[in-house]
This record gives structure tokens, sequence and C-alpha cells, in this order.
């Protein structure tokens, strides 16, 4: 075999090993049963017993799919796998708007539905207004000196400062920004003790805001990355982050020992949280791997109740922007610090894609097309920020199939006044590792 | 395959079972190009996918997807690995590898397990997986004229064992 020979054997196609495809395939059918588990919703009783056949079923494909000969750890078996409210909702053929974003992520974090009356947390003390902003918001979400004073100043950002302590874990609710499309909440636990590597959650979460549990939220702990100028983590140090280390690269636990959760709320109902009154409870604080929960530390339930102070103004840009041949026309946009809301005239069309089965055959799906998407924003300053998006929505109104929105939180502040573009997704992108404004559609607004 | 991320992301399990399994034969090659046992690659990709469904939403470039995803994949075998290396200090035997013995794949399994160990998962990346340089360096996290050196004498070793 000669060397060019040896490169085409390379390169030629393999039978994949019955083994290997029996695992894949199992990793899918887990990740259906967790998913399909999170798209449902409705009363305890049924959530209860949903409950107990995903733990079944998710530990036994766990169990399978993990090799257990060299001592390789089990997860157990995911307990919830749902959430409250609507949940994931998925493209029902008719034009609905379909959650975008992290969605997998909040299905398999946490999920569970407390409709018992919430029983107060005894020890639930207002504490003096001392205003100190979490990790999260200034490191995760990027937030500079003068933005914090403008938020404070505008009533975007509120200080709640609910503490709760149970057996010796205290979680204070410190602070939330909140918007009319959405709502970033920060916890803070104290004295929980991480193990090393591990990886904190809560059990369950419950939320209602002025009653409505039909609420679409993620939630996790923060873990101290941000996204770099190539839309990939780099630690908010500036760290260099180490891939190869045997150590996780999630820093969860601060200097002082503490740990920040952060919620983000999004409603369908625009303006639905400013104001609002907002009850949480955060069940059974434990670690979790994967996607599997991995067990209960501390067996408590911490409640909280307080009101989402927010501002309810954003710019607000009158537009007629055609997106190059793409067929969208960019209407409207809405931008405040925390979120971005845009709308195309893009009447809903169908297309057929093709692709292959899990044996390999071709086959023909129909999908709904959809326009160049929003991906941020470029400032007046020539900053370009294209890698604004951290979850929302898009789609189409059930009453509109012309205009097509999309609405996401952003995972930075925004400084909006000094927005001068917003910044379309081109098909095939240059490849550079940093996207250049030639990769876009830009299209001006201030 | 943009399309398909996107949807992947968006939580769309079909679009994310589709995406995933229209990459299998790079991810069993390049698993395989790191471990030997079939037991063990199956699950490191079967890893390999649940981490990927749990972080689709980190993923903020659609066009970066395979660069992740093989990174995660080989940071898998790397575990695997290591694991293997602690558990033979303490308590179990490993298992001697078995090769898988089907007759369709022999032919590749020589090709493959003739390069040098040390060279086989960058030529494996560079020309089987068609990933360029850069793409390499930063799958494997090392600098990029690290990848080009070790490129240039995988392809001399063929050279001289093939000459």
């Amino acid at each position: 075999m000669d060397r060019k020979d040896l490169i085409k054997a390379l390169q030629m196609d393999v039978e994949i090993p019955e083994v290997v495809q029996d695992k894949a395939a199992k990793a899918f059918d887990t990740i259906r049963v967790m998913n399909s588990e999170g798209r449902r919703s409705g009363a305890v009783e049924s959530c209860e017993s949903q409950k107990d056949e995903t733990e079944d079923g998710g530990k036994n494909m766990r169990d399978d799919i993990r090799s257990t000969k060299k001592g390789m750890k089990n997860g157990k078996g995911i307990k919830n796998g749902k959430r409250n409210g609507k949940g994931n909702e998925k493209w029902n053929g008719k034009g609905k708007r379909k959650k975008a974003g992290r969605a997998g992520q909040s299905v398999k974090r946490a999920a569970g539905i407390f409709l018992a009356a919430a029983v107060a947390c005894a020890g639930i003390t207002a504490t003096a207004a001392y205003f100190r902003w979490s990790r999260s918001m200034e490191e995760g979400m990027q937030i500079t000196e003068e933005q914090k004073v403008q938020l404070k100043e505008e009533h975007a950002v509120a200080f709640a400062m609910q503490e709760c302590t149970r057996q010796g874990v205290t979680i204070t609710a410190e602070q939330s920004i909140t918007d009319n499309y959405f709502a970033h909440i920060v916890f803070r636990v104290d004295g929980y003790t991480l193990a090393d590597g591990a990886e904190p959650a809560f059990e369950s979460i419950y939320v209602n805001v002025e009653g409505v549990e039909d609420l679409n939220w993620t939630a996790s702990f923060y873990n101290g990355l941000i996204v770099g100028p190539d839309g990939r983590a780099v630690y908010a140090d500036s760290s260099p982050i180490d891939y190869d280390s045997d150590e996780s690269i999630e820093r969860f636990v601060m200097e002082d020992g503490s740990m920040e959760y952060m919620i983000t709320l999004s409603g369908f109902t625009k303006g639905c949280f400013i104001d609002k009154p907002i009850h949480v409870e955060l069940k059974n604080l434990g670690t979790v791997a994967k996607a599997a929960y991995l067990g209960t530390d501390v067996e408590d339930t911490w409640s909280f109740d307080w009101n989402l102070q927010g501002k309810d103004s954003m710019e607000v840009y009158e537009l007629q922007a055609p997106l190059g041949d793409s067929g969208a026309v960019v209407t409207k946009a809405e931008l405040s610090p925390v979120s971005m809301h845009v709308e195309y005239d893009f009447p809903l069309t169908w297309v057929t894609e093709e692709g292959v089965d899990e044996n390999g055959s071709p086959i023909e799906a129909q999908m709904v097309a959809e326009p160049p998407m929003l991906r941020g924003v470029k400032m007046k300053d020539g900053t370009l920020y294209p890698y604004l998006m951290n979850g929302g929505s898009m789609g189409y109104d059930e009453e509109d199939t012309d205009t097509y929105m999309v609405t996401f939180a952003t995972d930075r502040i925004i400084d909006v006044d000094q927005v001068e573009s917003l910044l379309f997704a081109r098909p095939n992108p240059n490849g550079g590792s940093i996207p250049a404004e030639s990769d876009f559609y830009v299209v001006p607004v201030g | 395959m943009d399309k398909l991320v996107r949807k992947a992301k968006q939580g769309n399990p079909d679009a994310f079972t589709e995406l995933m399994q229209s990459q299998m034969q790079n991810m069993y090659k390049t698993a395989r190009s790191i471990l030997y046992n079939d037991e063990d690659i199956a699950d490191a990709i079967s890893e390999t996918i649940l981490t990927c469904w749990e972080k689709m939403w980190q993923l903020k470039e659609e066009s970066f997807f395979r660069t992740w995803m093989t990174r995660i994949l080989i940071n898998k075998c790397n575990d695997i690995l290591r694991k293997q290396k602690n558990l033979s200090l303490v308590e179990e035997i490993p298992d001697i590898p078995s090769y898988d013995v089907k007759f369709a794949n022999a032919e590749w399994k020589e090709a493959l397990d003739s390069l040098n160990e040390k060279y086989r998962l960058v030529l494996v990346l560079y020309y089987v997986e068609g990933f360029k340089t850069g793409e390499i360096s930063r799958i494997l996290s090392m600098p990029e004229s690290t990848v080009r050196s070790r490129l240039a004498r995988g392809r001399q070793q063929l050279a001289k064992e093939f000459a």
C-alpha cells in the first residue's frame, strides 16, 4: 500500500459496530424521553406519576448506556424532566411560536410542579437595603459601572434581598432585572459545601408570577464562563481554559464559598412581569452529572415572595429593511438592555429538506422556512456583538402567519442608545473564528 | 447542516438525532484513533451525544459545530484512557483490548494502525475528517505550529514506510 492508497483507505466508509450503534440509539432514546417529559404540563398528580416513569425509564437507559465494567460511575435516572408551565413548545405545523436557545438545558436541569399551597419559609427576612451586584450579573452579563448606575436610575434592576435559611443553607433572592419580555433573577447560596468537580443543582423549582404558572424559564448555577469574541466559552476573568485538565472547567464556588443561581423567565405577553408579585420555591439542593440528577444533599424547600420591579420602556424602531434575496423584510425592532424583539414580513412557507434516517436511507421532511436569524448588534463605536442570543422564542403568532417574530434575552447588558445596527446571519459565513461584518446583513437602527 | 444545528439548538430532538447520526462515521473514526476497544468507543460516543445535547445552547456559531463536537469526543476518549490508567493501578486488571474482527473494517483498521500513535490523531483529523490546521489546533488545544509539525512528521514517516 503506498501513501496515497493509505489515505484513501483511511477515508473509506466503515461499518459502525453494533455495540456503538446500540449505545448511540439508547442515548437518543434518553434524549427523546427527557424532551417529551419536559413538554408536558398539568396537574401535580400527573406530574408525580410521570416523574416516576421518567425516573425508572431514565435510570434503566442510563445504566445501559454507561459501561460499568471499567468502574465508571452510573448516573441515576432523571428524576424530573419537566417544568411547570408551557415547557418546550414544538412546531405544530400551524405557525405556533416555539422556544429557542437554551430549551434543552432547562428541561434537563429542573422540573416539578408544586401546586400545594406555598408554605412560607421560616426565617425569611428582608435584610437592610445593601445593594450588592451579583457575580453572575456583573461578570456573566458583562455589566459596566456606568450601566449599573443607569439600570438603577431607570428602575430596571431591583434588589430583592429576600433571605431564607434551611438546615444551615441560606439562600438569598439577591436581585432581578426585568423588562417587557424577560426577568433575570439571581439567588445567592451560602452554607453549602460543593464536592470537588461536582455540579450543583436543585432537584426542582416552582415559579409563579401573580399566580400565573404558565411560564417558560431556564435556570442554572453560574459557572464563571462567558462567551468570548469567537463564540466559544472563556472565563470571565480572562484566564485560559484547560480542557485537558482532570478537574472540571466550571467554577461554581466563589472565593467566599458561596454560589449563585440564575433563573431567566420569559413570557409571551408583553409586560407580564413588570411590578408583578413573584413566588419562587427551590427544592432539594444536590448535584447533577450530565443530564442526571445524582442526589440530594440538603432536602428542603426555600421559598421567596417579592415584587419584580422593572422597566417597561424599550427603544422601538419601525423599519423596512429587506435582507438580501432571502425574501424577508425586517419591519420592527424593540431593544432593551436585556432583550431584543424583532418582527419580519416573511409569510409562512414550507420547504422540503432531504436527510437520512437512522438506517442511512434518504428521507424528505417538510420544514417551515426561516428568515435570516438575528444574531446581535453593531455599536456606534464599531464594536460587534455577534453572539447575543441567550434563549427566547421564534415563530409566528397563531393569528398572523405573515409576520415572523423573534424575541430573545441577551447574554450581556447592551447600551441601547449606542446601538447602530442589528446583525442578521447571512448563509455561508466566511468561516473565520471571529465573525466579520461581511458575515451579516446589517440593518441600521440608530 | 447549519439548519440542522440551529434546530437542534432550539431543542428539537429529531433534528439533533439526524445531526449526530450524520456524524457517526466521523465520530467512530476519531474515537478509534484514540481507543482500541469498541465498548470504550461506544461509551465515548454515547457520552458525547448526551453532552452535545446538554450543551448545545453554548454553541454560538453553527459552523463551529463539528469542531466543537469533535473536541468533546476527544475529551471523552481521553477521560476513558485516564480512568483505565487509574484502574490498572488500583483494583482491576483491564481487559485486553478486543479488536473488531469484522472483515469489512479490516483494511481500514490496518491503515489506521499503521500510523504512528503520536501522529495518528492529527493525521486522522486532517486527512479523514477534513479539518484545517487552525481547527485542529482548537480541537486539541495546541498551537497551530505544533499541529503543522506533527502533520509534517507524520507524512515523513509515511513516506519512509511506504517508499
